[in-house]
C-alpha cells in the first residue's frame, strides 16, 4: 500500500459523499463544452454556407428570411420576384455570379430548388460517383448527400416531388424527376436540397395553376363553359408564362468590394418590390443573438462550476476532519508534512480531473442530443469532435480544482499530531 | 540506548511539565507507571520525536533528538520507533497486510508483502490479512498494530496502555506478543501504563510521581 493507493480506496470508501461535488463539476463542465461547441460548429458552418454569397434579392420582405430561405433552406420565402431582377443583376459590372433559385416542391421533406449549374458555384460540392453530372434538360435531378442517402435513389432512378416545402403537399404525379448526378457530403446546406433546372419547377406550377383555374372555371360554368372562351384563356396564359415567369429569389457574388456599398441600395430602391439581404450583416446580428442567449446559459453552467468549486472545499474540509487521526497516524509513522499535504492535494486534484473528464464526455453526450433534437439552422452537428477548446474548459475547471485543493492541503499538512490522535 | 535527563515541556496551554530522567539499555524493557497527567504519554511522545523538549536531553541510540531537523525526526521516527498506541489508530479501510506495508512505504522502505505477511503469521494473524481493519476485533486489530510497530525493526517500541481496556487473560496475551514481537527485532521496549497487573512481566520498572 502506498498513498496513491490509500487515497484511490479512501475516495471509494467515500465516493457517495463526493457524488454531489462531482455532479455539479460535471455538469457545470458538460454545459460550457456543448454550448461552446455548438456555437463554434453552428457558426463555422452558417458562415462556410454563405461565405460566397455576397448578396440575396428576394421579394420585399425580412431580409433574414431571405436568407433563411434562399441560403439556409429553412424558412419559407417572402414571395417571388419577376426575372427582370435576374437580367439586370446579370448585366450589372459590379456582379460576378447571378445565380436564379425557385422554389416550391419538396420531396420526403427535403426542398427541389430551380437554378441553374452556377449554383454549385456558390456552393461547392463534388459529384459522388463517375455516372453523376449536372442537369441539362427540364426534370433531370441533382441530389445532395443526404437526400439520396435517406432516399435510397440511385442515377436513372425517379421520384414524384410534392407540393410545397414541408411534408404532405398534394404529389405531381405527372411530372416524374430523374437522378442523373449525386452530391458529396460538404456538411452543408447542400447536402439537403435537390436541385433541378428552373424549367421544372416552372412547368409543375403552370401546370397546377392551369389545373386549379379548370377546377375554378368547372365550378362556375362547368360544361357548359365554351372552348372559345377556354383558347382566349390559355392564349392570355402563354403570353404571361412566356415574359412573367417567377423566381424566389436571385443569388449574387459581387465582382469587387465596392460593389457592397452600391447595389443592394440599388436594390432595394427598385420600383418592383425587391429587398437585397447581405449575409454578412444578417448572420453577423443572427450569431450576436445566439451568442448572447449561449452567453447566459453559459453563464449559468459557470455558476455550477463555481458551486462545485465551494463544494469541493467544503468537502476537503469535511474529509480532513474526519480522517484527522488517520492523517496524525500516518505522520507518527513517519509521514512527512509534504506527504499529507499530497494526500489531500492529490484527492482534491483527483476529483477535479474526474469531474472534468467527465463534464467533456457529458458535454458532448448532451450535443448529441441537441443535434437529435433541434435543426440548428440546418447545420450538421458533429457531436463527437474533442475539440482543443474541451482541453482548455477542462484545464480551466482542472485549475481551479487543484487551486482550491491546496487550501485544505496545507491544512493537513499542518495538523498538530498528538492533538488529532488524542481526540475522541 | 535512551537517555531521558532533565526534560522539561511546555505545552500551549502555558504549562510546564517536568519529566523524570529515563535511561533504557537496548533489549531491555521498562514499565514506566503512574496516574494521568504525571507525563507518561509525553515521554512517549518525546521520545517518538512528535514533540521536542523545552529543556534537558532526549537522546535514543545516541541522537539527541533536538539536534534533528523536524524531516530527520521524522525519518528517526520512521525507521528507529515503533509505535502502539492506546487507541491503535490503524487505517480502518484497510487491510491488516495493507496496514502493514503502509508503515513501510510511509517510513521510505520498499513493500516487502512477504516480510509484512510472516509478521502476521508470528502474530497468528495469517488467516485475516487481507480483512479490513474495520471487520476485525480489538484483539485481532492490537495485534496488526503491533505487526505494523515493528515491521520497520526498529530500535525502541513504545507502548501507551496497551493493555487498559483489556482482561486480564487479554492484557496478559497481548503483553506477551508485544515483549515477543520486541525480542522478535531485538528492540528496547518501553510501555506507559497505569494497568499494574503487568508489571512483572518487565525487566525494570519506573514509577512516575
Amino acid at each position: 500500500m502506498n498513498p496513491l493507493g490509500f487515497l484511490v480506496r479512501t475516495l471509494k470508501t467515500d465516493l457517495n459523499k463526493w457524488i454531489v461535488n462531482l455532479s455539479l463539476l460535471a455538469f457545470g463542465v458538460a454545459g460550457v463544452v456543448c454550448l461552446r461547441s455548438l456555437e463554434s460548429q453552428v457558426a463555422s458552418n452558417v458562415l462556410s454556407d454563405a461565405r460566397n454569397i455576397d448578396m440575396v434579392a428576394g421579394a420585399r420582405g425580412s431580409a433574414l428570411q431571405i436568407i433563411m430561405s434562399a441560403v439556409f433552406q429553412l424558412d419559407v420565402p417572402t414571395g417571388n420576384i419577376t426575372q427582370q431582377v435576374l437580367s439586370d443583376l446579370k448585366t450589372n459590372r459590379g456582379v460576378k455570379l447571378a445565380v436564379p433559385v425557385s422554389m416550391g416542391d419538396s420531396f420526403s421533406g427535403f426542398r427541389v430548388i430551380g437554378t441553374t449549374p452556377d449554383y454549385l458555384e456558390l456552393f461547392p460540392a463534388e459529384f459522388a460517383g463517375k455516372d453523376s453530372q449536372i442537369f441539362k434538360s427540364a426534370f433531370d435531378a441533382v441530389l445532395g448527400a443526404e437526400v439520396a442517402a435517406s432516399s435510397k435513389l440511385r442515377i436513372g432512378d425517379t421520384f414524384v416531388g410534392s407540393h410545397g416545402l414541408g411534408n404532405g403537399g398534394e404529389q405531381h404525379a405527372q411530372f416524374p424527376y430523374k437522378v442523373v448526378g449525386i452530391l458529396a457530403a460538404t456538411g452543408g446546406v447542400v447536402d439537403r436540397v435537390i436541385l433541378t433546372p428552373l424549367e421544372s419547377v416552372w412547368a409543375v406550377h403552370e401546370a397546377q395553376h392551369h389545373h386549379a383555374e379548370n377546377e375554378s372555371d368547372d365550378e362556375a360554368g362547368g360544361p357548359h363553359t365554351s372552348h372559345h372562351h377556354h383558347d382566349e384563356k390559355d392564349h392570355d396564359h402563354d403570353t404571361i408564362h412566356a415574359n412573367d415567369r417567377k423566381i424566389t429569389a436571385v443569388l449574387i457574388k459581387f465582382s469587387s468590394p465596392l460593389s457592397a456599398a452600391i447595389i443592394p441600395r440599388m436594390v432595394n430602391d427598385r420600383p418592383d418590390g425587391v429587398t437585397a439581404a447581405v449575409p454578412a450583416v444578417e448572420l453577423t446580428r443572427l450569431t450576436a443573438l445566439f451568442r448572447g442567449v449561449a452567453g447566459l446559459i453559459s453563464g449559468g453552467a459557470f455558476l455550477l462550476i463555481a458551486l462545485s468549486m465551494l463544494g469541493f472545499i467544503l468537502g476537503l474540509y469535511r474529509a480532513l476532519r474526519e480522517r484527522k487521526r488517520e492523517l496524525a497516524s500516518m505522520r507518527a509513522l513517519g509521514a512527512s508534512r509534504a506527504a499529507l499535504f499530497s494526500i489531500v492535494f492529490g484527492e482534491g486534484t483527483l476529483l477535479s480531473f474526474s469531474g472534468a473528464v467527465l463534464g467533456v464526455f457529458l458535454g458532448h453526450f448532451l450535443l448529441w442530443i441537441v443535434q437529435l433534437k433541434f435543426s440548428l439552422l440546418g447545420t450538421r452537428i458533429d457531436a463527437w469532435q474533442f475539440t482543443m477548446d474541451d482541453v482548455l474548459v477542462a484545464g480551466a475547471a482542472l485549475t481551479l480544482g487543484i487551486l482550491i485543493s491546496s487550501l485544505p492541503a496545507f491544512s493537513a499538512g499542518r495538523i498538530n499530531v498528538i492533538e488529532a490522535l488524542n481526540e475522541k | 540506548m535512551i537517555t531521558v535527563e532533565n526534560v522539561t515541556v511546555s505545552y500551549r496551554t502555558g504549562a510546564d511539565i517536568k519529566i523524570p530522567d529515563v535511561t533504557l539499555d537496548s533489549a531491555e524493557s521498562l514499565v514506566v507507571l503512574g496516574r494521568s497527567g504525571q507525563g507518561k504519554s509525553t515521554l512517549i511522545h518525546l521520545l517518538a520525536g512528535l514533540i521536542t523538549a523545552q529543556s534537558g536531553v532526549v537522546s535514543v541510540a545516541g541522537i539527541n533528538l533536538a539536534d534533528l531537523t523536524e524531516r530527520a525526526r521524522d525519518a528517526f521516527r520512521a525507521n528507529s520507533v515503533g509505535i502502539v498506541f492506546q487507541k491503535l489508530h490503524l487505517f480502518l479501510d484497510l487491510t491488516a497486510l495493507e496496514n502493514i506495508t503502509f508503515a513501510q512505504n510511509l517510513a521510505g522502505n520498499s513493500i516487502n508483502e512477504t516480510h509484512a505477511s510472516e509478521l502476521l503469521a508470528f502474530l497468528g494473524l495469517q488467516k485475516f490479512q487481507d480483512v479490513t481493519v474495520a471487520r476485525l476485533s480489538h484483539g485481532q486489530a492490537q495485534r496488526v498494530a503491533i505487526a505494523r510497530a515493528i515491521v520497520n525493526r526498529p530500535k525502541i517500541i513504545l507502548a501507551d496502555e496497551p493493555t487498559s481496556s483489556l482482561d486480564d487473560e487479554n492484557a496478559a496475551s497481548a503483553l506477551k506478543l508485544l515483549i515477543d514481537a520486541a525480542k522478535s527485532v531485538n528492540a528496547a521496549l518501553l510501555v506507559a501504563t497505569h494497568d499494574r497487573r503487568i508489571v512483572s512481566s518487565f525487566s525494570r520498572v519506573q514509577e512516575f510521581v
